[in-house]
Parts: structure tokens; sequence; C-alpha cells
């Protein structure tokens, strides 16, 4: 069964190499993420045996630190206004930053003209 | 019921506690209930650790799409001049030293030591395959003066699918500063895991991995599917940008 998902594996890298050098536009970097993300599942689920996990909280701590890092690479590609939500959205992007604008405002304790 | 005379000693307890309990296995340690559990809470832990090296590992990938984003031509002429194919020979021997590292835990499992010894020599074997070929990139890089620092030049490198354009050195040494960094980082972590591969191997010369208790080699082997993973990603964001035109 190990050798079928290292066959696989060896299969997407030929595949991710392949289609690099095949002009898709956009969805050149859609494909090889895809795919990246395809084989890491596999890894992660066979050979580092968390599909068979008797653990929950195993599970658990693999969601969690994929969140995480889903949630530093979404928010910062979104408040750069990186990627197709803000630029597309900049009406979404404005009005969601309007509302959060007010609450920080209260955090701070001198405001933009101190003398400080 | 103790011996008066050494009745706070740990031996004393042991001795007594070897009587009690002489049905478990030496390998389990008094807290757990059982070796499962034991088991579960070892990998729990590792997996923990890996979660953080998540974010260390993510951090650099977050910088490096921003930068990707800023300067998509630039990036693009400078990921055109590291070598892809190296790159992808790279990431099938890292696939097929998985596919070892799997293979020796299941070696422990079913107490089959010389499968465990030789699947380990050959995951250390192809860990150091990996770094030589490594080091050959990092070599191009140098003689090609693409190293960020005094003597880094990239002048005259057309921007791929824009003939006429050509890259701005500035961004295109961001793209390599990443470049080093990131899989700078990451072969250190290969080192690193190289030496825990050594220790393993030497522990499973000396015969001590049971199927009770093979824990290091599960970890361990954790780990090392852990870099693994980061290099699959590596490959195509660093090595496959924009290759088509």
């Amino acid at each position: 069964m190990y050798f079928g998902i290292w066959a696989t594996l060896l299969v997407c890298t030929y595949l991710t190499y392949k289609l690099a050098f095949i002009e898709l536009g956009r969805f050149n970097a859609a494909v090889a993420l895809g795919i990246a993300t395809f084989k890491a599942t596999l890894v992660a689920l066979f050979f580092m045996h968390v599909w068979h996990a008797r653990e929950k909280l195993t599970k658990l701590v693999v969601i969690a630190a994929l969140f995480f890092l889903l949630l530093l690479l979404g928010l910062t590609m979104w408040t750069m206004r990186l990627g197709c939500g803000a630029r597309s959205q900049p009406a979404l992007f404005q009005s969601i930053c309007g509302i959060l604008a007010p609450s920080v405002s209260l955090f701070s304790t001198h405001g933009p003209t101190s003398s400080r | 019921m103790h011996d008066n005379a050494n009745a706070n000693s740990l031996t004393a307890v042991h001795d007594h506690h070897g009587e009690a309990h002489a049905a478990h296995n030496p390998a389990l340690l008094h807290h757990f209930a059982e070796p499962q559990q034991q088991r579960d809470a070892a990998s729990l832990g590792m997996w923990v650790f890996l979660g953080t090296e998540v974010m260390f590992f993510g951090g650099l990938f977050c910088a490096y799409l921003v930068y990707r984003q800023w300067y998509f031509g630039d990036f693009g002429a400078a990921s055109k001049s590291i070598d892809a194919t190296l790159g992808a020979t790279n990431t099938a021997v890292l696939i097929c030293s998985s596919l070892t590292v799997v293979l020796a835990v299941w070696a422990a499992q079913t107490a089959r030591r010389t499968l465990l010894i030789s699947m380990l020599a050959i995951t250390m074997l192809l860990g150091l395959v990996f770094l030589g070929i490594k080091a050959v990139e990092y070599k191009d890089k140098f003689e090609e003066h693409h190293v960020p620092g005094a003597s880094f030049s990239f002048e005259n490198v057309p921007i791929p699918g824009h003939p006429g354009q050509f890259a701005n050195p500035r961004h295109a040494q961001m793209f390599f500063s990443l470049y080093f960094v990131m899989t700078g980082l990451h072969a250190l972590h290969m080192i690193i895991g190289l030496g825990i591969f050594l220790w393993l191997f030497i522990m499973a010369w000396k015969g001590r991995f049971t199927p009770e208790w093979h824990t290091p080699v599960e970890i361990g082997g954790l780990y090392w599917h852990f870099v693994d993973i980061v290099w699959i990603y590596l490959f195509p964001l660093l090595y496959l940008i924009d290759r088509h035109p």
C-alpha cells in the first residue's frame, strides 16, 4: 500500500514538472499548488499515519496547524489587497475596514496628534 | 511492608513494584494506562512541534507570496534561472526517502531488524543525495553572481512573456534572498534530520527497538515526512513560476 502512495507521489511530481511548461494562463499556479496540496495530503494521511490515527487530538492538531497557516496567508493577502478578493471587490474591502477602524481607535492610548 | 533501612529509596519501591506489576512491558511509563496511550501521546507531542514548524515556514511562505505578487515578472525571470530539472530530481529523491522511512517504521513494528537498519541507512543516503544536489545548485548560483550581496548581478535578463522588458535587479535579488533563506532553512532541517536518523540507525543497530517500543523511529519518521512536505511546496513555488512562455 505504501508503494502505491509512493508511485502516485512520483507521478504527481512528474505531472507538476511537465504541466509547468504548458501555457495555462492563470491556472498554472492553481494547478501546481493543487497537485502539491494533493501530494502533501497523501504524505500526511498515509505516510504519517494520520488516516489511521486512533487519537482524535492528533487529527485536531493537524487541522489546527493548517487553519492557522491559511489564516496567516489568507488575511495577509487580503489586507495587502492581493489575490482575487480585494481587487475585484473594493467596496466589500472598504466596508469591512470601515467597520474595524473605529474599534482599533478604542485601543489606542493617544490620538494621532499626540505630542509624544 | 518496605524494608525500614531504605524505605525512601527508589530501588525499594521498584522492587516492591516489580512483584506487584510483573505483567507490563518495562517500556511502559507509569503515568500511562496502556502502551497505545503512550504511543499516541508521543505522536501528539511530535505533531504539536510540527505545528510550530508549520508556522515557522509559514511566515517565509507568506513573505514569498507577497513579494511574488508585487514583483511577478521579476520573480518569473529569476525563477527561470534556477534549474527545474534538479529541483524535480530532488523532489523525487525526497519522496523515495519518505517511502524508506515509512518502511522503516513498519519494519520496527514487525521486528524486522535487518530491514529497519537498511531502510534507515538508505534514508540517510537519499538525504545526502538531496543535500549534494542542493550544493550543486548553490554553486551554480554562486558562479552566476545570483547570491544576494555585494557581487549580485542580474542585468539584462528578459521577463518571460514580455519581450523587450528586463527584470529589475533589486526585485530579482528579493527572489534570491527568499530562495536562499527558504531552501537554506529547509536544508538545515534536512541536516538535523540526518543527525536524528544517524542516532536512530545506531540505536537500531544495537537492537534497542522492539515491536512494543520503537517510538523514536515513529516520531523521527514524522519529522522527516514534514521536511518532505515543506519541499513538496517549495519546489513548485520557487522553481516553476513562469516556465511556459
